[in-house]
């Protein structure tokens, strides 16, 4: 009976996940394209080329790191202080808590093309703001240095949603912990640091990888901001849209597999060494 | 008693400021979007911070519905997003529902406009126009 009710969402993952997932496996051994009406199978020669013979494999993949390196603790550390100055009892809380979330409710692409006007180098804000100070001007979106730097800017704004998963957090914390310490003259900061952030571990650790994955996948922000082309010198040509030049500009669909397989293979080594490690940092209450 | 005090100032001198200057900045690229839509094809692109746009052009906003049929891509976003949607989470798809200020194309019949990803069909088919600029 049981199995009965979650039928529709194990036809619905079969179906949607394992399917695809076993299809594009098969593919990447394949040299499919739209064009020809069957699929030769290659064995690991798309493989063979990833690791061997595509410079745009490893530099797409070098700017994905370097981006979520940058972006994902940036991300995280904005959500949490503004989450951390949103838990205190002030005033107009209801309205600072609206406002630093709605970012997120904007589309992403259409994000995406408000920050592209903002970052224009010549009639740009940011450029607006910084002759402002008497700093030199940056030319954001063409300079290869300054791309990244505009994405994690830009990512950055939308941190609203981690916010509120931090609050949630933060309200789980259960009060007899902080009257503990004040009864023993705890202050701020050392409630802080030993009660807040190590009850709140879980949540950072969720944060954390959703995070991660989240960068490893990014694609349309950098694709409406730089175009296919991923900007001068390809630095900002992110690893999604490498594989999306394969599959939709070059037809090469077996080599777009190949190339997601190894992305998923990536996250998957991500993800198992965070768990691995987060039972040295994460606390789940005494077990 | 102190500690009442302290923590009272400490919020007028540090929380709320910090609070007020951060919201600015949250707020301001959508002040900004909407009042670039406002804009004229001229003053768009002034190199002097305009917020209040002048001239004030409000027949952007007619000009989006004659040049694409803007109802019908919010439709099929709602149907997207009450069909689709409940796999993630149904009024955050609706909430997500944003007029792309810069859609003044004629992309036909593109599927779905204003959902997630996929408005990127017609917001970047615009994108070499914006470019252009």
């Amino acid at each position: 009976m049981g199995f009965a009710f979650i039928l529709p969402w194990i036809i619905a993952a079969l179906w949607f996940d394992l399917i695809p997932f076993m299809v594009n496996l098969l593919l990447s051994f394949t040299d499919y394209s739209v064009s020809t009406s069957a699929p030769n199978w290659t064995g690991i020669k798309n493989f063979d080329e990833i690791f061997t013979l595509d410079p745009l494999f490893q530099k797409s993949l070098g700017n994905t790191v370097y981006y979520l390196a940058l972006s994902v603790p940036v991300r995280l550390v904005a959500a949490l202080a503004i989450a951390l100055l949103l838990n205190l009892r002030i005033r107009a809380l209801g309205t600072f808590r609206t406002i630093f979330y709605v970012p997120s409710v904007v589309p992403l692409v259409a994000v995406s093309i408000i920050f592209f006007g903002m970052f224009n180098a010549r009639y740009g804000i940011f450029n607006q703001v910084l002759i402002l100070f008497d700093l030199p001007p940056v030319r954001w979106l063409t300079r290869p240095e300054w791309i990244k730097p505009a994405m994690v800017i830009m990512s950055t704004w939308g941190f609203g949603a981690q916010m509120v998963i931090f609050l949630a957090g933060l309200q789980g914390i259960a009060s007899e912990l902080y009257e503990a310490a004040e009864m023993d003259g705890g202050n701020y900061w050392q409630k802080l640091f030993r009660i807040t952030i190590p009850m709140l571990t879980p949540v950072i650790f969720f944060n954390l990888i959703i995070g991660i994955i989240g960068g490893f996948q990014v694609f349309a922000a950098a694709y409406v901001l730089l175009g296919p082309g991923g900007g001068p010198l390809n630095s900002g040509l992110f690893y999604v849209i490498h594989i999306y030049n394969n599959a939709f500009s070059y037809f090469r669909l077996g080599y777009a597999a190949a190339l997601s397989l190894v992305l998923f293979l990536i996250i998957l080594f991500f993800t198992i060494i965070l768990v691995r490690t987060s039972d040295r940092w994460v606390y789940y209450g005494d077990t | 008693m102190v500690e009442g005090l302290v923590n009272r100032i400490s919020k007028w001198v540090v929380v709320y400021p910090f609070l007020v200057v951060a919201s600015v900045v949250m707020v301001f690229p959508l002040i900004w979007t909407f009042s670039t839509s406002l804009k004229t094809a001229q003053t768009v692109t002034l190199r002097e911070v305009q917020l209040i746009p002048d001239p004030i052009q409000w027949s952007n906003y007619i000009t989006i519905f004659e040049e694409a049929p803007l109802l019908r891509y919010t439709q099929n976003t709602l149907i997207y997003g009450v069909r689709f949607g409940n796999r993630r989470h149904i009024d955050l798809r609706i909430g997500r529902l944003r007029v792309c200020p810069y859609s003044i194309s004629s992309t036909g019949d593109s599927f779905l406009y204003l959902a997630e990803y996929h408005d990127a069909a017609t917001c970047g088919a615009d994108h070499s126009l914006i470019r252009d600029l």
